[in-house]
């Protein structure tokens, strides 16, 4: 097809058709200019156009350029490009179809220039419409940047236009982005790397971005390509969740009750996880308890007990918690007493059970000795004589049966009436009472005042003693009846004695003298009796 | 300068007697008001006090009839806080005389003293030593 002569080529008939085949067939649009006019064209480039071949030959082809940078653009290169020289450019043409992004490489030979045009519309339109943000650099320009690169940095796409690459890029990442964007630029490093940096927006503000930088190749030279993702505010969750699990994190080290995640396998409770409380709870590691089956640290009389935990959370584990007590054994034989409570949780898609437990010995025992006390209280107040009542506050909260029998109220009537009319009040007096049956009764009443925990608690007693000041009424009445009977007829003889005795006669004086000392004797007597009980003179 | 009242509030005859006659002995210008029983001793109490000659002194029995020594004792002292009552009473020492104090009573002759020392208490609560 071709003679070489003379270092030269030579293209004969054959080869001019070969040729003219791989120009018409060509992917890509070829023209020939003179000067801006087109002085050839291919089926390619009259495609892109929608002009056929004919028409398309004697056109201007600034014509088919509809901006005006792209104008200058091309003018420059077709009135520059000397012999041999090549330039590339993208624009937008515009024939009857429509518009096409095309990128456009000229080389002038002799006094024509040939241009390979390449319609890159459909790489644009992914570039433009990326959803991340799409930045190409070159000889430290930003020569490229995307719609969404401008929403993400704030500057419009201009402003990016006349800015270097390193720009937006935040201080701290600054000096390591900027050297490879260099090597970038210069093609001497080729593979694509990823990062997590920051960016500076226009407005100031602080952006995470997720970028993958690569090295292409832009208008025949290397140039750098940027792909740019906002990550701020998956940064900002991610940060809370992580300040989060570091929290759950601490609440779990830290509690003072012992949690414990644990796993059903098959028909054992595996021991997952603990936290530290509840190694102490038990005396053991933390190794020790992990992977360990519930079942050796529960007492031995509350093994069904794990079963039932598990009937209980698939009965009403969906709405919330169980609560229920059970016995651990620790690990030096010692039996706890634990208040739990069970729960199930999703970690990463599969299902645990959480248990929290609480070591209520202490309490277990506390209470063990109160009721221990209330009985022995019970025993001793049921079988006193004495009637014993309690209040707390102003409600009488417990009477013993002595009480009962002494004021003929029960405990219900009590409380409805309030305690029997007492003729007066003391500390350890001795009072009456009016029983239910309308008796009057001698009591001694004692009360104690208690404050526990801001809760005033009254104990009363009280001794029935109606039957000694029965006694003692009885004795004051014969004391008030001797004391009437004896002494008013007494004073009464001795008083006329005393009369008769002035009426002078010394016999008759004598005498009655002596009847004086005998009323006198029996007064004595009298006296004995109602002040000592004693019968004598 | 009227007479000074001694009203004495007393159920046996016997005893209201001697009284008036150990008085008269002692030569005690008294006048004399007799009850012999609570009840009567307030009436006569109220009508000399309406009359403008309430007792001076009330010579008072515990045990008494209608209306016992006490409870005249109340009704006097609520009528006048300032009568001027003494119990004369066998019922020295006993919870009633002490009762009988606190319903009022300034003093309690034992009447196991005897009517000599009945004067003599008489005598000077009169001003007469």
């Amino acid at each position: 097809m071709s003679i070489r002569q003379n270092d030269s080529f030579y293209f004969n008939h054959e080869s001019q058709d070969y040729f003219k085949k791989i120009f018409e067939s060509a992917p890509i649009g070829i023209i020939i200019l003179e000067g801006t006019k087109i002085k050839m064209a291919n089926t390619k480039f009259a495609q892109l156009t929608g002009y056929d071949i004919k028409r398309l030959q004697k056109k201007d082809f600034i014509s088919f350029l509809p901006q005006h940078e792209d104008k200058e653009c091309a003018k420059t290169i077709l009135d520059g490009l000397k012999e041999d020289e090549e330039a590339e450019c993208e624009c937008t043409i515009e024939g009857k179809k429509g518009k096409y992004f095309v990128r456009i490489k000229a080389k002038r030979i002799g006094n024509i220039t040939v241009m390979n045009i390449v319609d890159i519309s459909e790489i644009r339109k992914l570039m433009d419409s990326s959803i991340q943000g799409v930045l190409i650099y070159q000889d430290d320009k930003i020569v490229y940047a995307n719609e969404r690169m401008e929403r993400i940095t704030g500057y419009s796409k201009e402003e990016l236009l006349n800015m270097k690459p390193w720009e937006i890029i935040a201080e701290e990442y600054l000096p390591k982005l900027k050297e490879i964007a260099k090597l970038r630029q210069k093609g001497k490093i080729k593979e694509t790397k990823v990062y997590e940096i920051k960016i500076r927006r226009k407005d100031g503000k602080i952006k995470w971005v997720f970028i993958s930088s690569t090295t292409t190749n832009y208008r025949d030279k290397p140039a750098g390509l940027v792909t740019m993702m906002d990550i701020s505010d998956i940064k900002t969750m991610m940060d809370i969740i992580s300040e989060r699990e570091i929290l759950v994190q601490k609440i779990f080290d830290n509690a003072s009750e012992g949690i414990f995640i644990e796993k059903v396998e098959e028909d054992k409770i595996k021991i997952i996880d603990v936290n530290d409380a509840a190694c102490r709870m038990l005396g053991y590691k933390k190794e020790e308890l992990i992977g360990m089956d519930v079942s050796n640290i529960i007492y031995p009389g509350d093994k069904d007990v794990p079963k039932k935990m598990l009937e209980m959370l698939e009965k009403y584990g969906s709405k919330g918690s169980i609560r229920f007590e059970g016995r651990n054994i620790r690990k030096n034989g010692k039996i706890i007493d634990l208040e739990i409570s069970a729960s199930w949780i999703n970690i990463e898609g599969e299902k645990y059970i959480m248990v929290i437990a609480r070591d209520i010995t202490e309490k277990k025992i506390a209470e063990e000795k109160l009721a221990e006390s209330e009985a022995i209280f019970r025993a001793v107040a049921e079988s006193s004589p004495n009637g014993i009542f309690i209040a707390i506050g102003d409600e009488i909260t417990f009477i013993n049966r002595a009480f009962e029998k002494i004021t003929g109220y029960n405990l219900e009537e009590i409380k409805k009436r309030g305690m029997p009319y007492i003729y007066g009040y003391g500390d350890k007096t001795e009072i009456k009472i009016k029983s239910k049956d309308g008796k009057i009764k001698w009591v001694i009443f004692s009360i104690k005042d208690l404050n526990v925990k801001d809760k005033r608690i009254r104990v009363g007693i009280l001794t029935d003693v109606t039957d000694i000041r029965m006694v003692y009424e009885t004795k004051r009445k014969f004391i008030e009846d001797t004391s009437h009977y004896f002494f008013n007829p007494i004073a009464i003889a001795k008083g006329y004695l005393e009369l008769a005795m002035e009426k002078r006669d010394g016999e008759r004086d004598k005498m009655l003298n002596k009847v004086k000392e005998a009323i006198e004797r029996i007064e004595s007597v009298v006296r004995n009796i109602v002040e000592k009980g004693e019968i004598h003179e | 300068m009227s007479k000074k009242i001694l009203l004495i509030v007393e159920d046996e005859e016997d005893m209201q007697e001697l009284m008036k006659l150990y008085i008269q002995k002692a030569n005690l210008d008294i006048e004399i008001k007799q009850a012999f029983d609570g009840t009567e001793g307030v009436k006569i109490y109220r009508e000399l006090m309406k009359e403008g000659k309430k007792p001076d002194l009330v010579i008072m029995d515990l045990k008494l009839p209608v209306m016992d020594g006490v409870q005249a004792t109340k009704e006097i002292m609520k009528m006048d806080p300032d009568a001027n009552i003494y119990g004369f009473t066998a019922y020295f020492d006993t919870d009633m005389s002490r009762e009988l104090e606190r319903a009022g009573a300034k003093k309690i002759i034992p009447r196991h003293e005897g009517f000599t020392k009945f004067v003599d208490e008489i005598k000077k609560f009169f001003g007469y030593q």
